[in-house]
């Protein structure tokens, strides 16, 4: 069920309004249990049954770690249940990519496995394992201290109860098929009565109008535009042609993208529960280092927290801390999506990483090109580099974005961009370059009148200008 | 609220003066609706016929002949909207080759509605960008389609054997029974309600690269709908420049020769055609 659809919007007006018709978190649980079940069930009647299982497993692991009377037995079931979900999260993503990949190297056709390339990608899935795995490690190391009240459990909390509101944590509709990842330890917390006085009003109309106008309007509309990056049409194209449409898919992959968190935070917002924010202002990145603590920040600080520091972070020498970036970027990248090409975009910016780390890069502030003038001329050249790695989004086969890039710098003929699609795709990419340069100047801050004539702007476009509804980038992950 | 609505008004207010002659669409998506709205909220009753198909047709450019040919679509969508439409022309020359290609059934049902000819700020053509373009280029290319033809240029050999690559690889896998019949039911379905209506319809194949035509969901579509309609023939274009651009696309030339051959199917003479 997408967000843009009349059907999630009449799910969410029955969620709300039983929602808050009924006393008690039990029931009030119950409500949105009931409607993220009938929401995934809604394009996946099937794969639910997998999403209810994989919740459940998970917090029944989080219970008897939770109960385990030795730290060796809570080590052992937090490794098992974290193996699990990886295994799943492997079999059903990955498991089609290998078997292509092995059939390629080999030339060999693996026939009998064949129904593993088959294998239907869960919605989500990426998504609602790590959230899994975030519970079982945020409960495990919430036991091995005793003498802290547990951010995941309440003292006394029986089985049935655990099943409850472990699964809610993991299959919560607003943030379930594509984030953003919420920690255990930071939503637990938020799980009790809610009354429509806490509803933080100003956060659900200014995350919706927002949310909805990136969506709709400008990622919808720009995904007409950047159709045109595909084979076989990249074949021949120009380089002005090409750069213009890839930073037009850097305004459109980051209006999906944190279009849907909003929109996801928003709605969230209505029940009662805040979710992190998922994007900063990333495109205003003085680093690489910095973009990545400004971009889908709950999965970055997900990696950092579960993958990163576990490994040994920047505690053990120089060649293990870029080892460790290397592998978490890679790692991260393929996280995205079965293809080699998403492998390469995260090595890609671990790389990138790497050489900011040792040319102390990321944290220059002097230097080549003082004052602001320098500070634009960084933020210019990390958007130019970021942009330059959604190549290998938008284009999975990897031989296809090596033959776009080379384009982008080799195929300078005389101009053959088409003055149309250039008006086109700067009129939708503006928006974006306000919302960042607002966040830089505060206009809006300054100037407070405007900001429900932005509202009243953005309302009328989502009503005259949208494009036709279509996925969500990130679903596909 | 109060700032949603000054805009509502102003845009109003540009579409009751210069607006409205001026829109361009700003994407192909776009286009196939302004096409769609040009036909159904113009006076189009002057036209003798319409062409219905997908991009291989979208180029065609006939004086009397509307044409709904939708890129990147699908030419059962426009025989859907059709059939909702107040006025029909007396004659419907549909384009053959990609009938099985499936319905837009968004498309079709933002045309059922009445909220576009309620509320003209909801049409494609007048939304906020296609006023802009129109703006900026001074006049709407769907006014004037002859002076702004798109037209698929001679590609090299290399480009051409590339984009050439992907329709025949495409159209190497079949429909199946499942895709193939319910295509053939619903061209039976939309053609006996626009017969029923008073149009004469017309098939018509334009024509593609042997090479592509050999392929197996070619062959296999082409039998299939001479089996399924055997009382209904298929108008193969006599076309002299059937070189494509990528297999599929007609160049220039091959366009314009088009237009010509469709005006003769819909029983336009060439005397009246010529010099226009």
């Amino acid at each position: 069920m997408l967000f843009t659809t009349i059907e999630f919007a009449m799910l969410v007006a029955i969620a709300f309004s039983l929602f808050y018709l009924v006393r008690g978190v039990f029931a009030q649980v119950g409500i949105l249990l009931i409607a993220s079940i009938v929401f995934y069930a809604f394009s996946s009647p099937w794969l639910t049954l997998l999403l209810l299982a994989s919740a459940i497993f998970t917090s029944w692991s989080s219970y008897e770690i939770n109960q385990a009377d030795t730290a060796k037995k809570r080590k052992i079931i937090a490794c098992v249940g974290v193996m699990l979900n990886i295994f799943v999260l492997v079999f059903f993503k990955y498991a089609g990519l290998l078997v292509r990949s092995l059939e390629d190297l080999t030339g060999a056709s693996l026939s009998g496995a064949e129904w593993l390339v088959m294998l239907p990608l869960p919605i989500g899935i990426s998504f609602y394992t790590f959230q899994g795995i975030s519970m079982l490690i945020d409960t495990f190391r919430d036991s091995r201290n005793s003498q802290q009240a547990s951010e995941v459990y309440r003292s006394g909390q029986s089985l049935g109860e655990s099943l409850y509101y472990g699964s809610f944590y993991v299959i919560f509709f607003p943030q379930l098929v594509a984030g953003p990842v919420v920690k255990a330890k930071d939503f637990f917390p938020q799980i009790n009565v809610k009354s429509i006085s806490q509803i933080n009003w100003r956060l659900v109309i200014h995350s919706l109008v927002v949310g909805f106008f990136l969506k709709l309007v400008i990622a919808n509309n720009l995904q007409n535009q950047t159709f045109w990056i595909k084979y076989p049409y990249i074949v021949g194209m120009s380089a002005d042609r090409a750069w213009t449409l890839l930073i037009g898919y850097s305004c459109q992959i980051f209006a999906d993208f944190a279009g849907y968190s909003l929109i996801a935070i928003g709605i969230a917002a209505l029940f009662g529960y805040r979710l992190p924010d998922n994007f900063n202002y990333p495109y205003l990145s003085a680093s690489i280092a910095e973009f990545w603590r400004r971009w889908h920040i709950s999965l970055s600080s997900w990696l950092k927290d579960y993958l990163y520091i576990p490994l040994g972070g920047n505690r053990k020498g120089s060649f293990r801390t870029y080892l460790h970036l290397l592998i978490v970027m890679v790692l991260g990248g393929l996280w995205h999506g079965a293809a080699w090409s998403y492998l390469v975009w995260g090595a890609y910016h671990g790389l990138l990483l790497g050489v900011e780390r040792a040319t102390g890069l990321a944290s220059a502030r002097k230097g080549m090109v003082p004052g602001m003038l320098g500070t634009w001329t960084r933020y210019v050249v990390i958007f130019l580099l970021v942009s330059l790695g959604w190549s290998f989004f938008k284009l999975p086969d990897i031989t296809h974005a090596g033959l776009f890039i080379s384009q982008a710098f080799t195929a300078w003929e005389s101009s053959v961009a088409q003055k149309k699609e250039v008006i086109v795709v700067a009129t939708y990419c503006l928006p974006v370059l306000l919302y960042h340069l607002n966040y830089k100047l505060k206009f809006t801050k300054t100037r407070p009148y405007l900001v429900p004539v932005a509202y009243g702007v953005m309302l009328y476009a989502i009503v005259v200008n949208s494009a036709s509804a279509d996925a969500f980038i990130y679903f596909q992950f | 609220m109060g700032a949603f609505l000054i805009i509502s008004v102003l845009h109003l207010a540009y579409l009751s003066t210069a607006g409205k002659a001026r829109y361009k669409a700003e994407s192909q998506e776009v286009e196939n609706r302004v096409r769609m709205e040009d036909f159904l909220y113009e006076n189009h009753s002057a036209k003798i016929g319409v062409i219905v198909g997908t991009s291989l047709s979208a180029n065609v450019h006939h004086p009397d002949l509307a044409n709904l040919s939708f890129r990147g679509g699908s030419a059962l969508t426009a025989l859907e909207i059709l059939c909702i439409a107040e006025q029909l022309p007396e004659t419907i020359l549909i384009e053959a080759n990609l009938l099985y290609q499936p319905v837009d059934r968004e498309m079709v049902e933002k045309f059922e509605s009445d909220q576009r000819v309620t509320f003209p700020m909801l049409q494609d053509r007048y939304r906020p960008m296609s006023l802009l373009l129109g703006a900026i280029r001074g006049k709407s290319e769907n006014r004037d389609p002859s002076v702004n033809l798109q037209s698929s240029r001679k590609l090299n050999a290399t480009t051409k054997a590339k984009k050439l690559s992907v329709h025949l690889a495409s159209a190497a896998v079949r429909l199946s029974s499942k895709e193939l019949s319910a295509a053939l039911a619903l061209v039976q379905e939309n053609v006996e309600k626009l017969e029923g209506l008073g149009s004469r319809v017309i098939f018509y194949l334009t024509p593609i690269d042997a090479e592509v035509v050999g392929q197996p969901r070619h062959q296999q579509w082409r039998k299939s709908f001479v089996e399924a309609f055997p009382n209904r023939p298929v108008e193969h274009l006599a076309i002299s420049d059937e070189a494509t651009s990528d297999g599929i696309h007609l160049c220039l030339e091959g366009n314009l020769e088009m237009g010509e051959q469709l005006g003769l199917l819909a029983g336009i003479p060439i005397e009246k055609n010529r010099g226009k």
